[in-house]
Order: C-alpha cells, then structure tokens, then sequence
C-alpha cells in the first residue's frame, strides 16, 4: 500500500455506502457490502479510479453458511486491492449486479450464476461457461457436487444443420476453440457476437478436490496456458504464500521475475510472429520464430523446459542458476537484442504493415476503462496500467523500466507495445542479474492456515493475470484464476466494430488471445434483411 | 511446355522464399508432387456439379492457350504480333479471370463469394492497364520512352494478375481460409493448382516477352531468350512478394489507379510530345 492516506481515502468512501472494513491485510482490504448496497460500493470505487480485476463466487456454507460473492478491484495509483464480499443466503440466491456500472463485471458475474447458482438482477442474465445440454439446478462449484461427478446430459432439440450467423464470412486463424459472428456490410465488421468456453476445464474445481495438494496446485497451474504458464504457477504461489505468510528466499524472487521475463520474450516473439503471418508477411513470421528459438533454448538451459519449466514450488523455486548459465543468459539476451532490432526495422518498413495496421481495431481510452482490459491492449490505449509498477512483487521492485504507453489504441499501437516491451525485458534480464542476491533457493518448513484469503497479480504478456485464493485444510479450499485474455475479450466488440473484414483477424489476434477456430458461419445482407446459410459441414 | 515447367518454376520459387525464410523448404519438383497427389484422390464435387467443374477445364484451357500466344508471339517478338494474336490474348487473359471470378461466386460457400468479388475488384483495376499497354507494345509504334514505361505497366498489371503478396487477397488463407479455393479437394484442387501456376508462367512470360523486344531478337533467339528470361522474371516475382505483406482490397485499388494512372499518364505525355 503506497500510504495511509490511501487507505482511509478507500474506507471513507466505502463506509458512505454502507460497507465497513472485515480485514485489511498487507496491499488488500476485505469489506463486507451487503447485496442491495454492493453496486453503490463498486459505484464508489470506481469513481475513486478503480479497475475490476475479477469477481468470484464462493461457496461458504460449510463456513459461514451462506454463499459469497468477492468482487475484487484494484486501485492501481494506491497500490491497493479493495475486495467487496457480498453474502448471499443459500435459500434465496440473489444479489443485485454491479454490470450497470462496472461493465468489466459482466463475465465474472455470469460464471458465478452458472457455476454457483446465484442469480443476479438489473442486467440480462444467460448461459455462459456450461454448455447448453448441462441440466439445470447443477451447480459445479458448490461443495456437494464432486470434482469427477458426471450430470445427465439434457437432451434439447437437435441443432438445425444450418445455423444462421449473420454475414460471415470469417475465419480467426487461430487454433483453439472460440466463435465469433462477425455481421459485415460490404467488407466492414458492423457488429460482432462472440461464444467462447468450449473447452472449459474445471481447473478451479479440480484443485479444491482430494486429488491435489497445495504442492501440487503449481504444476495445474502452469497448465492452464501453454505460452505464459509459469505466469500461472508463479501467481498461485504467490497467492498461498500471501495467504500464508511465507517469507520466500530473495534469490528465489529473482530467479521467478527471470523466468517471467523470459517467458514474456517468447511470447511476445510469438505474437509478433503470428502477427506478421496474418498481414501475409510470412518473412516476418518465420524470422520472428527463428529468433524466439534462442529464447526457447534459453528456457530449457535456465528450467530444464521448453516450456511449461515447471520450478515453482510454494516457498521458493526447484532450480538455482550458477555462474555458468548467467554467461548464457546475457549471451543470449545480448545476440537478441541485435537481431530483434534488425527484425522490426524490417517489419516496420512493409507498407502493408502500417497501412493496414494503423487505424484499425481501435480501442478508445473510455473504453478500455470502461472495460477493465489489461496488458499490452490497456497501453495501446493510453491507459497507464503495469503490474509490475502499480503493485511491484518478486524482484521487479528492484529494477528500473519503462512502461510502454500509446494512445493511439489500434493494432498498430498494440504491436508497437509488445516490440518496446521486448527491448524492456531485456533490459530488466540484464539488471536482474547484475543484481542476483546469494542464498537459497527455497523454504522447507511452513504452515498454511486454512480460512486465510489473499489476491495475487502478475503481469503477464497478455496483461494482469489475477489469482485469488482463500485457504482450506491441505489444499485450497476456493482458488480463482482470472487469465489476462478473459478481461480483454470483451473489448473486440468495441475494437472490431467498422474495421475491415480483412483485417478483423489480426486486430482479433492483437489483444494476443488464447483461442482460435471452430468456425461455423453465415450470411446476412444487412442492407436487404435477407439471410442465407451455409452448413455445418461446409465450416471451415 | 507450360505445364511441364511452370510446377517446377513454382518448386523453385517455394525453394528460393524458403531460403528467404532461413528455411529448407520442399524439393524443387514439390509442386508436381503435389498435383500428382491431389490427382490420386477421390472427384469431390462442390455443390454446383457438373457447372463448376466444366468452368475450372475451360479457365486452365484458355490458361494454355493464352500461354501457347505468347510462346507464338515470342517466336518473332512482341513488336511484330498481328493484331489477331494481340486481341486473342487478351481476350483469353479477360475469360480466365471472368471464369475465375465464375468459378469462385457459383460455390455456395460465403469465403469463396468473398474472394471471387475481391478477384472481380482486382481484374476490373488491372486487366484494361495489362490490355493497352500489350496491344501498345505489340503495335510495335512508339519511342523508347514510350515503350519502356508501357512495359513498366505491363509488368506491374501482370504481376497483379499473378495473384502473388501483396495481390494474394482472393485467397488470403489467414482472412478467408482459402477464399476461391475454399471448396476444392483432390482433382479439382489439382487443377486450380495448375492453374495458379500456369497463371504465373503467364505473368512471369509476359513481362520477359516485353523486356526481350527491346533487344531487337527475332525467331528461334527470340523465343529462346523469353524462355530463359521467364524464369528470372519469375525469380524477381517470388523476391518482390516475399518481402512484403499482404495488402488489403481498398488500400491495393487505390495504390494499383494511382501507380498505373501515373505511369498511364506519363505514356500519353510521351506520346503527345513525341518522346
């Protein structure tokens, strides 16, 4: 917390509202709301500046024997997290949304109505994670329903062979399952609907189950992605030992904030890789991946992993570098550098590049705010938003860099993000290791109290990667993961809306998503109203 | 001949974009393989039938026979063709791009539609620059200012008819996964790779044929050196579309009427002043 001032500035504000202070522990202050005042709370917190990091929905009964809601607000210029939980009687399941004014809210409230069964009123309410032949009255995170419980499946009307999508055509070009319906007028995006969560994996669930201890939670944790995983490990354990109060070794500190600097190389490298690929510069791609190669050769050295490097443990991390791969690490970090910067001289100097990366998928300021989105997408649009600054964790308190800030908010913006963000992690690499503090690597001994609650934030190349974690008898007993891209999807309404058809892919890749292609798509001409149809087994 | 060397023209160029790339890349004969491969599997039929099908054989015939024009042409030189031969090949480049453009609407497929209007865009920007500056150089009348800035508008015009980067947008993979080609499986999507090839032969062939007639060759030395130049032209093609990116339908109209409306007006400048 950056001052006392802070503090009471957030408490005043709070307590106007009818909420009143249940905990305040380190950088985060717990308030209770209740269910009719909690949209006044985030109302008031908002209008103090702040961001929705996340909402989540717990099922308390076995401890207070009532359902809650935690919405969890990050107040970037104090450095603090304001968390409103409200308690929500498990007979009546209801509690007024905060959607109306915190936009960013509108997810996180729909997964809590799906996975928990709380209803919530004053905004449209439907389906969002469960798939549509889930039965209704199932709850998955409710403490009765079994990690492993198989419901019957619902058989509903069978899905018309054709479904009708507004004009397509459309193709993400990215592989993982997401859906969009782009609705186009000539070869401009007029509006866009998107489903996403085909694929969703029950993580949260699984950890709280017998299955998994807290030791093993970061080795589920780093699943979660399989580009920026050990952002997710190091956020979990950052979570519990926050919770915890578990001092890690320093030297352990430094080693985390390498690695993630490492992995934020290889990411970014990738994306702008990927980047180059959907402009039709496939120079680029290729020669963006030649280069990330040393970056993934690197990793192995450093973890023993290409990746998913699988180090982190509560407490500490598995492997220590010597003198030896410090050598490699500037070696490396030095020969990338140069060849970095002879790759985006070339790329910049493609016309097709600029031209058709300036002024399209603009995000404005308002709406990133309104919106909450976070990471390289937050920048581009002039938002002033760095985890590593506004909450500074692990080692980075210790090194200085910039912070990349555009204002322009198109793809252009956010690819010019993430080739500044390279230079910085490189820098920061660097002074890491001139700065490498002696000892060990880890702590042996430590207790984890259950009933302990605590929030952690990483940035991660995609943005603020949020863990939220309250703590049970040998494993967590709620544990919440808010990955980066869940707060920027929401945002390429905004951002697609006018672009070209033929640039809605790469302005749909800029918030860097973790998604891709089952494409089923259909026509509409908006100027006549008529629909036509294309099959499902006509999808690409 | 054309069917013969332009898949092995096409390895080449996968081979030289590879290198490019820091990549090893397919053997050079890759492209043949691949035919032979597609020609080995089951006829898959897009809705459209028989229709689709008859219009992909005509596309690649007038494609061999616009080919078969200019190798006749480049037997005596580009500035000694009869008006006969000049109007036969444009009107057979005209009938491959609208049987194209045919070929791509008549799919009932949204990604194909697509990329059939943006190749009809394309065509109707590129082909009447193509057809005055040909039928100029073919007339054989003007300067050497003249003629060298009618083969600059050849060359450029041809080049978009090659459907190469930037001007790939009919079919751009990431944006319409496959476009035109989005319905086309084992023989049918052997012929539209033959097509494609045979389409760039025709461009590379041009552009060699009209750089050639500066030389002042005639028959057997006239033909050879268009044979040996397409491929160099080719090369040069493969160079210029692996730098750059792909561009988009608006932004490559209007960089295509600016460039060629510029060079146009330089020709009919040079014209009017007897340059």
């Amino acid at each position: 917390m950056k001052s006392d001032s802070s503090l009471s500035t957030i408490v005043k504000a709070l307590e106007e509202v009818g909420a009143f202070v249940e905990e305040v522990r380190d950088s985060e202050v717990y308030f209770r709301v209740t269910r009719e005042n909690v949209r006044a709370a985030a109302r008031a917190l908002y209008s103090l500046g702040a961001y929705l990091k996340t909402c989540a929905g717990v099922d308390e009964r076995e401890l207070s024997g009532l359902f809650a809601v935690y919405y969890i607000f990050g107040l970037d210029d104090h450095g603090v997290d304001a968390v409103l939980r409200v308690l929500v009687p498990q007979d009546d399941p209801w509690t007024v949304s905060v959607v109306p004014d915190v936009p960013a809210a509108d997810w996180c409230e729909l997964e809590v109505r799906d996975l928990l069964g709380i209803d919530f009123r004053g905004r449209l309410t439907k389906r969002l994670v469960l798939p549509e032949d889930w039965p209704e009255g199932v709850y998955p995170l409710r403490k009765e329903f079994k990690y492993d419980e198989k419901p019957p499946r619902v058989l509903r009307e069978e899905l018309s062979e054709e479904v009708g999508i507004p004009v397509g055509p459309y193709h993400p070009a990215l592989h993982e399952p997401e859906y969009f319906e782009l609705y186009v007028e000539g070869e401009r995006v007029v509006d866009v609907a998107y489903r996403g969560f085909h694929v969703h994996r029950g993580i949260e669930k699984l950890a709280e189950s017998q299955r998994f201890t807290y030791k093993q939670v970061p080795f589920l944790a780093e699943r979660i992605c399989g580009i920026c995983g050990f952002v997710h490990s190091s956020c979990y354990v950052m979570a519990v030992e926050k919770a915890a109060g578990i001092v890690v070794p320093e030297r352990a500190e430094f080693i985390r904030s390498i690695v993630l600097e490492v992995e934020r190389l290889h990411s970014h490298l990738l994306w702008l890789g990927v980047a180059a690929h959907l402009l039709g510069y496939d120079a680029g791609f290729m020669h963006a991946w030649r280069i990330r190669e040393q970056v993934m050769v690197l990793a192995e050295y450093l973890t023993g992993s290409r990746k998913t490097y699988g180090i982190n443990l509560i407490g500490g991390v598995r492997k220590d570098i010597n003198t030896e791969k410090i050598d490699k690490v500037l070696k490396t970090i030095t020969d990338l550098r140069k060849e970095f910067t002879e790759l985006v001289k070339a790329m910049l100097a493609v016309p097709q590049i600029k031209s058709r990366a300036s002024g399209t998928g603009v995000l404005t300021k308002a709406e990133a705010r309104a919106l909450s989105v976070v990471g390289p997408v937050a920048r581009a649009s002039g938002l002033y938003r760095d985890v590593r600054k506004d909450y500074p964790y692990l080692a980075y308190k210790r090194v200085s860099f910039k912070v990349p800030l555009y204002t322009e908010g198109d793809n252009l913006a956010r690819l010019l993000v993430r080739v500044d963000e390279v230079f910085e992690s490189i820098e920061i690499i660097k002074q890491l290791i001139d700065m490498l503090p002696g000892g060990s690597v880890v702590v042996e001994e430590y207790d984890i109290p259950s009933g302990r609650r605590a929030v952690a934030a990483i940035e991660a190349p995609r943005g603020e990667d949020v863990h939220f974690i309250i703590t049970g008898v040998g494993r967590p007993y709620r544990w919440r993961v808010r990955a980066p891209t869940y707060q920027n999807i929401p945002a390429l309404r905004a951002m697609l809306r006018g672009t070209p058809l033929a640039d809605a892919p790469l302005t749909i890749a800029s918030i860097d998503p973790c998604f891709s292609c089952t494409d089923r798509v259909t026509v509409l001409d908006v100027r006549s109203g008529r629909k036509s149809f294309i099959r499902l087994k006509q999808g690409v | 001949m054309s069917l013969a060397l332009a898949p092995v023209y096409d390895g080449l160029e996968r081979k030289i974009r590879a290198a490019i790339h820091t990549r090893i890349g397919p053997p050079i004969l890759q492209t043949w393989y691949d035919i032979l491969k597609l020609f080995t599997k089951e006829i898959v039929v897009p809705v459209g039938g028989a229709w689709y099908t008859l219009v992909t054989a005509l596309e690649l015939l007038a494609l061999i026979a616009s080919s078969a024009i200019l190798y006749h042409i480049s037997s005596y030189g580009l500035g000694h063709a009869t008006l006969l031969e000049s109007v036969a090949f444009i009107v057979l480049t005209s009938v491959v791009a609208t049987l194209a453009i045919v070929r791509a609407v008549s799919q009932n497929n949204v990604f194909s539609v697509v990329g059939g209007f943006r190749e009809f865009s394309l065509m109707l920007s590129a082909e009447p620059f193509l057809a005055v500056s040909f039928l100029l150089l073919a007339s054989g009348a003007g300067s050497l200012a003249s003629k060298s800035i009618a083969t600059a508008v050849l060359a450029v015009s041809s080049y978009v008819i090659s459907g190469r980067v930037p001007y790939d947008i009919a079919e751009a993979e990431p944006e319409l996964a496959s476009g035109v080609n989005i319905e086309l499986a084992g023989p049918l999507l052997g012929l539209a790779t033959i097509s494609s090839v045979l389409k760039k032969l025709v461009s590379a062939t041009l552009t060699a044929l009209a750089l050639i007639s500066f030389v002042g060759l005639s028959g057997l030395s006239s033909l050879t050196a268009v044979v040996i130049a397409t491929p160099v032209v080719w090369l040069v093609h493969t160079v210029v579309s692996t730098i750059l990116g792909r561009s988009r339908v608006d932004l490559a109209i209007r960089f295509l009427y600016v460039l060629l409306f510029f060079l146009s007006s330089t020709l009919v400048l040079s014209f009017g002043l007897g340059l």
